[in-house]
C-alpha cells in the first residue's frame, strides 16, 4: 500500500500537483510492522524532523553573468521552520542590469527584499515540496547617461536621462523544491509567478528591469531561482 | 544499507541508495531545472517604429464638424525644402508628420490647390526605451501650435501624446 502511494506521490511530483502530507497518526499503524524496501523511507520523517534555520544563496544570479554579462546579482535567503510544515522565508539581495550599447547606455541598479512563507506538502526525510507566497519590495535607481537616435527626416537625437529612484512592490506565488543532499546541506529551486502591485508606468521605459522582479514589458512574470542552503544544526 | 539510511539522510551512500531506488525524484527534477539558467537570447531589432504626429483635415459645414479632403497637397519641413514628405497628392484627408527630436519646435510648409500655410508645433521630447535590441525611440508631448492663416482657419491639438500608435494628434480646420 505504501509502495503504491509512494509511486502516486512520485507521479504527482512530476506533474507538479501538491501532495498532502502524511500525519504522524497516519504512519503510526505501520510502526510495528517489519521494515522492508521503500517503506523505510516513508518512516524517516518522524525521526529526522527538527526545527532549525536554513541560510542559503541563490546560484542563478551570480551565474547569470556568464550567460548575460549585462546582468548580475547576489541573493541570500533565510528560512525558519515554524512548525513541521511551515517556514517563514526572507530573501534579500542586490541586482543590476547595465546595458552598454553603441547607441545607448542604460543602468538599473537596486536592492530587493521578499518576505513570505512556505507550506510543505511532502514529508520525506527533510525534503520540502510545497507552495509559498511572497511580498516583494525593490528600491532601485535608473539612469541613461547616453542616448542616441539615428537621423530620419530630421537630424538625429542625442541626449540622456537623469538618475531617478523608484520603489516597486509585487506579490508572488512560489512552487518550492528543496532536498538535503548531505547532512544539513540542501539544494533546491523555486518557480515563481510574480505580479506587480500599484504599478506606475515609467514614461521612459517600455521594457524595464526591476531588481528582484526581473526584466520585461508586462506587470507579471515567471521566475526561476536555484538555491544552495545550509541548515544551522539545532540540538533538541 | 537500510540502517545507514534510517539514521538520517546524512551519508553519500544513503544518497546514492535513495537515487538508485528512484525515491529521490526531486534531485532529478532539480538537475533538469538547471539547464534553462544558461539560456541566452541574442535577438536582432526587427522593427523600430517612429512616433509621428497624425493630422486630420476638417471643415465645419452647416454647423457640422466633418472630415474633408484637400487636393494638390505638398508638404515639407521648414528648412528641408529639398525633401518633400508629400508631393501633389489629391483627396488627402490625413497626413503624418515626422517630429524633429533634435529641437523642441518643428515647422512644416503645407501647399494645397488653395494656397500655402505654415504650421509650428512645440513639444517636449520623451526618449523611451523600447527594448534591449532596439534601444530608444522618441515620443513627444505636444505643448502648443501656431500657424499662418491663408487657408487654415484653426489648428486644434486633440491628443498631446505623439507615440508609435497611429493616433490623430492635430486637427486642421480649413
Amino acid at each position: 500500500m505504501i509502495r503504491i502511494s509512494g509511486y502516486i506521490i512520485s507521479l504527482l511530483l512530476l506533474t507538479g500537483i501538491p501532495v498532502q502530507a502524511q500525519t504522524d497518526t497516519e504512519t503510526e499503524p505501520f510502526a510495528e510492522q517489519p521494515v522492508t524496501g521503500n517503506e523505510a523511507f516513508s518512516r524517516e520523517k518522524d525521526t529526522t524532523y527538527y526545527p532549525g534555520i536554513r541560510i542559503g544563496v541563490n546560484l542563478v544570479r551570480p551565474l547569470m553573468v556568464f550567460a548575460d554579462p549585462a546582468r548580475f546579482g547576489i541573493e541570500g535567503v533565510l528560512d525558519i521552520n515554524m512548525g513541521p510544515d511551515y517556514f517563514a522565508v526572507a530573501e534579500s539581495g542586490f541586482s543590476r542590469r547595465n546595458l552598454d550599447e553603441p547607441d545607448y547606455h542604460l543602468k538599473e541598479t537596486g536592492f530587493f527584499l521578499r518576505l513570505g512563507a512556505d507550506r510543505n506538502y511532502y514529508s520525506n526525510f527533510n525534503d520540502v515540496v510545497g507552495v509559498g507566497a511572497r511580498l516583494g519590495l525593490s528600491l532601485y535607481n535608473r539612469s541613461a547617461p547616453f542616448i542616441s537616435v539615428e537621423p530620419g527626416y530630421w537630424d538625429g537625437y542625442t541626449g540622456a536621462l537623469s538618475s531617478e529612484t523608484f520603489l516597486r512592490q509585487w506579490a508572488e506565488v512560489v512552487f518550492v523544491l528543496k532536498t538535503e543532499i548531505f547532512t544539513n546541506i540542501f539544494m533546491g529551486w523555486n518557480l515563481r509567478g510574480k505580479l506587480l502591485l500599484f504599478d506606475q508606468e515609467d514614461e521612459h521605459l517600455n521594457e524595464r528591469f526591476i531588481p528582484g522582479f526581473g526584466a520585461g514589458e508586462t506587470n507579471s512574470k515567471l521566475g526561476f531561482d536555484f538555491y544552495l542552503y545550509y541548515r544551522i544544526p539545532v540540538r533538541e | 544499507m537500510f540502517k545507514i539510511c534510517r539514521t538520517g539522510f546524512n551519508h553519500l551512500s544513503c544518497f546514492i541508495f535513495k537515487s538508485a531506488y528512484g525515491r529521490n525524484i526531486i534531485l532529478v527534477l532539480l538537475t533538469m531545472a538547471v539547464f534553462p539558467v544558461f539560456h541566452s537570447c541574442t535577438e536582432e531589432c526587427e522593427f523600430k517604429p517612429l512616433s509621428m504626429a497624425g493630422v486630420d483635415f476638417h471643415s465645419v459645414v452647416n454647423g457640422t464638424d466633418q472630415a474633408t479632403s484637400v487636393d494638390s497637397l505638398s508638404l515639407r519641413g521648414l528648412g528641408r525644402e529639398d525633401s518633400l514628405l508629400y508631393s501633389s497628392r489629391d483627396n488627402v484627408i490625413s497626413v503624418t508628420l515626422p517630429i524633429n527630436g533634435s529641437e523642441d519646435v518643428s515647422a512644416f510648409i503645407i501647399d494645397t490647390d488653395k494656397g500655402r500655410d505654415t504650421i509650428w508645433l512645440s513639444y517636449k521630447v520623451i526618449p523611451r526605451f523600447l527594448s534591449r535590441e532596439c534601444g530608444f525611440i522618441l515620443n513627444f508631448e505636444l505643448k502648443d501650435s501656431k500657424h499662418t492663416a491663408n487657408i487654415f482657419d484653426s489648428v486644434v491639438i486633440v491628443n498631446k501624446d505623439i507615440t508609435t500608435f497611429d493616433d490623430t494628434n492635430i486637427r486642421i480646420y480649413h
